[in-house]
């Protein structure tokens, strides 16, 4: 078990009965750090920016975090959180969402019971970064190439 | 708007002006999204169909989720909001940047005329120009996004026999009590007025939803193109008006109060807010030559409400 750590900050982004945001908050006991649950991404930027800075993991589901064309993945690595993002079985029409995420370099996650281990190596990070690095060129477009191949579809020309 | 609630966490606003046509289902979110991070206030920049949802949102008070503190009906300038912020801060002694606020006092004139303008003296319901640029509007909206927006237009039967036999006062208190059972059996975000003597309309619409819509036929009465609720809605006032009870008309009187009134339908029978109410007046004439007491349907074979389940 990885030692409590109270400087560090789980958020979950979903309805109270949301397994996801149970499970992460549950997880945020377990590990002892703070936990916090914010109903939307309108609520959880309002605890991002307004409280104290920090290093905080977003854990949410794609349909959410992704609203509002991603930008809650700039918001996020703006006030020093990481994302780990449940895909929920994306299909084409998801293509956007998904690539908003693999920009903000989210964690992804197939299945909830995948939060422990997105959150053990959140916990065993050195620490939090003021923003997270940018993909490569080259490494974004390998991404994008495997996301069409996984999600059948051609990608942009 | 994710940017715009990160920096209303950031910075110490006064007052923070929210485009509500702008958010359509996330309103509620951000509001709440909003009170968490600030304490500036929340302005509502409605059109007149979001009238009646602003108004709850002010009316919530600040102790709700999701609230506002006030809101303005658009068009607004935000030359007039920040001339209207300068004077609160005036008016609470925090004086102005440049002097030129405007004087509360006459703030508070401009509302009051609005208020006259748009609301019937009698009932305390909106009148007919409020009605008719309320009903453009919301007709605009439906033909953008495919919504529908029904008009009904009803009347007291022998209205001149009560005012003639009980005397005017009386009249206007049969008036009164049709306002208020009209707006008891409407949804919060439906328009009743008075366009005149003892005339009334209702503008029902399609209030902002989550585009899910696919149970949209569900919600329309099995033999007639109009939406259930309004159908219900227009027979339960039928109903409670005809057992009011009104001190006024003496035991005699009692339970002997009807109404006859037509329904039409945005868009098909009409494609504006004159077509439907042309339309519908032309029911409820047939309506009243038929025996009175009934509200028709405009278009439809079976015409009166009270024959439809």
């Amino acid at each position: 078990m990885v030692e409590g750590d109270f400087g560090r900050r789980l958020m979950a982004v979903g309805g109270s009965r949301d397994q996801l945001a149970i499970e992460a908050l549950r997880l945020a006991a377990e590990y002892e750090v703070e936990g916090a649950r914010c109903d939307d991404i309108y609520s959880a930027v309002a605890d991002l920016a307004g409280g104290r800075r920090g290093c905080t993991l977003v854990v949410g589901r794609l349909r959410e975090l992704a609203k509002e064309d991603g930008r809650f993945f700039r918001v996020a690595a703006r006030n020093g959180a990481r994302c780990a993002v449940l895909l929920d079985r994306p299909g084409p029409d998801d293509r956007r969402e998904v690539l908003a995420a693999v920009r903000a370099r989210a964690t992804m996650l197939d299945a909830i019971d995948e939060i422990r281990g997105a959150v053990e190596a959140w916990l065993a990070s050195p620490g939090c970064l003021p923003a997270v690095p940018r993909l490569s060129r080259d490494e974004f477009r390998a991404t994008e190439a495997e996301l069409d191949a996984l999600l059948g579809q051609e990608a942009d020309g | 708007m994710l940017e715009a609630i990160e920096a209303a966490a950031r910075h110490d606003y006064r007052a923070i002006a929210v485009v509500m046509a702008s958010l359509s289902g996330q309103l509620s979110a951000v509001l709440k999204a909003l009170r968490r991070c600030t304490t500036a206030r929340v302005i509502l920049l409605a059109q007149m169909y979001e009238e009646p949802i602003a108004r709850a949102l002010v009316e919530a008070g600040t102790s709700a989720e999701a609230a506002a503190d006030e809101y303005r009906l658009c068009p607004t300038t935000l030359a007039g909001l920040c001339h209207d912020r300068q004077s609160d801060a005036e008016a609470n002694g925090e004086g102005g940047a440049d002097g030129t606020c405007l004087d509360a006092a006459l703030e508070t004139r401009i509302r009051h005329l609005e208020h006259l303008a748009t609301t019937d003296d009698l009932t305390g319901l909106k009148n007919r120009r409020y009605l008719w640029e309320f009903g453009r509007q919301v007709i605009d909206r439906a033909r953008q996004s495919g919504g529908r927006v029904t008009l009904l237009v009803f009347d007291i039967d022998n209205f001149k026999h009560y005012n003639d036999v009980y005397g005017h006062p009386t009249g206007d208190e049969i008036l009164r009590q049709a306002a208020i059972l009209m707006q008891r059996c409407c949804r919060a975000h439906d328009v009743v007025g008075r366009i005149g003597g003892d005339e009334f309309a209702v503008v029902f619409w399609d209030e902002p939803r989550e585009p899910a819509d696919d149970v949209e036929s569900d919600r329309r009465s099995s033999r007639t193109d109009h939406p259930k609720e309004v159908i219900c809605i227009a027979k339960r006032f039928q109903k409670e008006f005809g057992n009011a009870e009104l001190d006024l008309l003496g035991p005699e009187g009692q339970g002997v109060l009807t109404v006859s009134g037509a329904l039409a339908g945005f868009p098909g029978d009409g494609a504006t807010v004159q077509e439907l109410f042309e339309r519908a007046d032309a029911a409820l004439l047939e309506a009243k030559r038929s025996g009175k007491n009934r509200v028709y349907l405009v278009g439809e074979p079976t015409n009166n409400i009270a024959d439809l389940s």
